[in-house]
């Protein structure tokens, strides 16, 4: 049955043998990735990876390495996914948190649900609970909460609230709900932050409500400032008197809210007017008077010990959230969709960042303008940038090597040279030197006519592997022969034939018969 | 140079023996090999080192990880060459280490995907970054394209008939697979490779 099976099977032609455009495409990749290698050097570390090393050892190395690596990806996600957790999670409160003698939380009011902002309502009497923020994020129950050293707040009945501090500030995280905050004094660069949704007010010693439901998020300050940001664009920054509000759709959180232009200024220290009590049945709070929620209902007294501090433009900087990691991501995801326009916008805005976000934008960002748009010299200007920015980044050699192979293409010989020749004296011994001097073989003997340099770099390049290395050793030939070097001409020829993989055998050999007398 | 290579107790490579290697002459360069010529052991190399490589930049391994995948492939050939039974070819045997090895890389690519996926690097833009590979032409950066983006499985099959002129039936050997399933995975593969190039053609004549 199955030898039947096999006389059955016709196998085709293969695409190589075709004389079309596909047959070309394969028969020019097949030569592009023949290798010839198997030096001594190679086989030497492979005799010695093979006498050296026991293979339990590497087992059982390589046991604890995927243990560690996999050990190490589910605390990160885990991390992450409390990082970004958004409306619908719930995050439990960590019992070792609570500071001993305190009140416990309830967390049946935390579970609550079917919010409505005009129904928001603080606890009558709110028992005082105690908690001193860690790492990892822990709800807050409604009422009366101290967090230790950082603020006090008051939470509405519904509110659904969680709540972490770290290295660089507190973070808080209203899901649902109200919550009032009196923010003690913070050290620079130890910012205080409440995100609701997309939203996101950082503050710097301030009073202020927070209130959140289905279709709106309000912000009151009774003191200081906060500023409110949206991803890493600071949409408006709010002085004590002043209130925000923006109209939020649940089913489309993504997209900017109706009220967009009245709630987002375009200036980044414009101020916002109070909004009229008419209009947002809120009601103003003076400056020295205690905070009111959303429903208008008491709240905790200020406290005179709180120093409201401006929000200064450091200050401001220092609280600008990192880009998110989305944004970062979708970067690559554009350019590699092929949406051209979008990625480079895209990598514009995070070629303002610092450190390896910005390096790669920028790079990616000449990559887009140099073989998207066909912009050699904005390609060129976001290299020189990048160099210039991160003279020491990890993507310095790709920069340098692609500025070299801009150079020519804007016929910028003379530089082109010029750097090629800094990039050899640094990286004598570059992966891609044979294709540095074959580069600069071709500018010498083509656009310069001198034949004594092009010969020169030929032969420094005709050490190199592959298809650099190959045109190297043909193109030294051949500039031999074109200053009257015969006898090296021909010796050169001969042995660019003794190669078996020599892709320019048919020349070569015209040009040999030619040398001989 | 010496190699220590370890002939597995047991193993049927056991049957190879001085006296029963120098009955022919000249004597398989594999015997040579399980008999512990250490010249052998470099021709072995110097012969299928380049097959190995060729064939692992072709199943997409790249540039940076092409040494280390072949280092790896050899230094299994010389622990196990030794148990190699000789009934298939060389090279067949050597594809299937090839195949392994790639398999493994790939594997751990998306372990490294995951993992800056996690720390919020950006894998695609780091890649190319570190393949600048202008020398090749634009056709050669259309194939290598799509061979990226075709299956795993049909990328197998195709690389080894269409680059590496294996025969069907050696692939179904090599792939431990019947004949019918290489022929129909060679056939999606071909479908798959012309449609990629074309839309890689387009899109470069777009842009």
């Amino acid at each position: 049955m199955t030898s039947k099976r096999r006389k059955d099977i016709d196998w085709p032609v293969p695409l190589r043998t075709r004389d079309n455009a596909l047959g070309t495409a394969v028969r020019e990749y097949a030569q592009s990735t023949e290798e010839t290698r198997g030096e001594a050097a190679v086989y030497a570390r492979v005799a010695a990876r093979v006498a050296g090393r026991d293979r339990r050892v590497s087992v059982m190395a390589a046991g604890f390495v995927i243990t560690g690596v996999l050990a190490t990806a589910v605390v990160l996600l885990v991390v992450r996914h409390r990082m970004t957790a958004g409306s619908s999670s719930r995050v439990t409160v960590a019992s070792s948190s609570i500071l001993p003698g305190s009140a416990p939380p309830r967390p049946t009011s935390i579970a609550a649900s079917l919010p409505s902002a005009r129904s928001s309502q603080t606890a009558p009497a709110p028992t005082t609970a105690s908690i001193r923020l860690a790492a990892l994020p822990v709800s807050l129950p409604t009422g009366k909460v101290t967090l230790v050293n950082q603020a006090t707040a008051v939470l509405s009945t519904d509110a659904v609230v969680s709540a972490r501090a770290q290295t660089g500030g507190t973070e808080i995280v209203l899901n649902k709900g109200s919550i009032e905050l009196h923010v003690l004094p913070r050290a620079p660069g130890n910012d205080f932050a409440v995100s609701a949704g997309l939203y996101r007010f950082t503050v710097v010693g301030t009073a202020f409500t927070v209130s959140q439901t289905r279709s709106r998020l309000e912000l009151v300050v009774s003191e200081g400032t906060v500023a409110v940001w949206r991803g890493s664009k600071r949409l408006a920054t709010v002085g004590a008197g002043a209130q925000w509000a923006v109209d939020v759709n649940p089913a489309a959180s993504a997209r900017l809210p109706a009220s967009r232009a009245q709630a987002e200024p375009s200036s980044d220290t414009a101020m916002v007017a109070p909004l009229s009590p008419e209009t947002h049945a809120l009601v103003p709070p003076p400056v020295s008077a205690p905070v009111a929620n959303v429903a208008g209902a008491t709240a905790g007294p200020s406290t005179s010990s709180l120093v409201p501090a401006p929000a200064s433009a450091s200050s401001a900087r220092a609280a600008t959230p990192a880009a998110p990691v989305a944004l970062r991501r979708d970067c690559g995801q554009l350019a590699a969709s092929k949406r051209a326009q979008e990625a480079l916008t895209c990598y514009q805005e995070q070629a303002a960042q610092n450190g390896l976000s910005g390096e790669t934008a920028l790079y990616e960002l000449a990559r887009l303008w140099r073989d998207s748009f066909g912009e050699l010299d904005r390609a060129l200007a976001a290299l020189q940038a990048q160099r210039s920015r991160f003279p020491n980044g990890v993507l310095r050699t790709e920069a340098d090597l692609s500025i070299i192979e801009l150079l020519p293409r804007l016929h910028r010989h003379a530089d082109a040279l010029a750097e090629s020749e800094r990039f050899l004296a640094a990286h004598p011994k570059a992966e891609r030197s044979g294709e540095i001097h074959l580069l600069r073989g071709n500018i010498f003997r083509e656009v310069l006519r001198d034949l004594d340099h092009a010969e020169r770099e030929y032969a420094l390049g005709a050490g190199a592997r592959g298809r650099a290395g190959d045109d190297n050793r043909f193109m030294h030939a051949v500039c031999l022969e074109a200053l009257g070097r015969m006898e090296q001409a021909r010796k050169a020829y001969e042995a660019y034939l003794l190669q078996s993989d020599a892709m320019h055998t048919a020349e070569a050999k015209k040009r040999l018969e030619q040398l001989h007398p | 140079m010496a190699v220590n290579i370890r002939l597995g107790a047991g193993s049927k490579s056991e049957q190879v023996t001085p006296q029963t290697a120098t009955r022919g002459t000249p004597r398989p360069l594999i015997t040579r090999c399980v008999l512990g010529e250490d010249q052998a052991w470099r021709d072995l190399h110097r012969n299928y080192y380049p097959v190995a490589s060729r064939f692992l930049r072709r199943m997409g391994i790249s540039a940076s990880d092409l040494d280390d995948a072949c280092q790896e492939v050899f230094v299994q050939v010389f622990r196990y060459l030794a148990r190699f039974e000789q009934r298939a070819n060389f090279q067949t045997w050597l594809y299937k280490l090839c195949l392994s090895q790639a398999s493994r890389i790939r594997r751990r690519r998306r372990v490294y995907e995951v993992l800056d996926w996690l720390t919020g690097r950006d894998s695609s833009i780091r890649r190319d970054a570190l393949e600048l590979e202008w020398s090749d032409s634009m056709v050669v950066e259309r194939v290598k394209q799509a061979l990226d983006q075709m299956k795993p499985a049909h990328k197998e099959v195709f690389v080894l008939f269409e680059f590496e002129g294996v025969e069907g039936e050696e692939i179904a050997r090599i792939l431990r697979c019947p004949h019918a399933t290489v022929r129909r995975r060679l056939h999606y593969a071909r479908q798959e490779f012309e449609t990629l190039l074309r839309a890689e053609t387009a899109e470069d004549g777009k842009s």
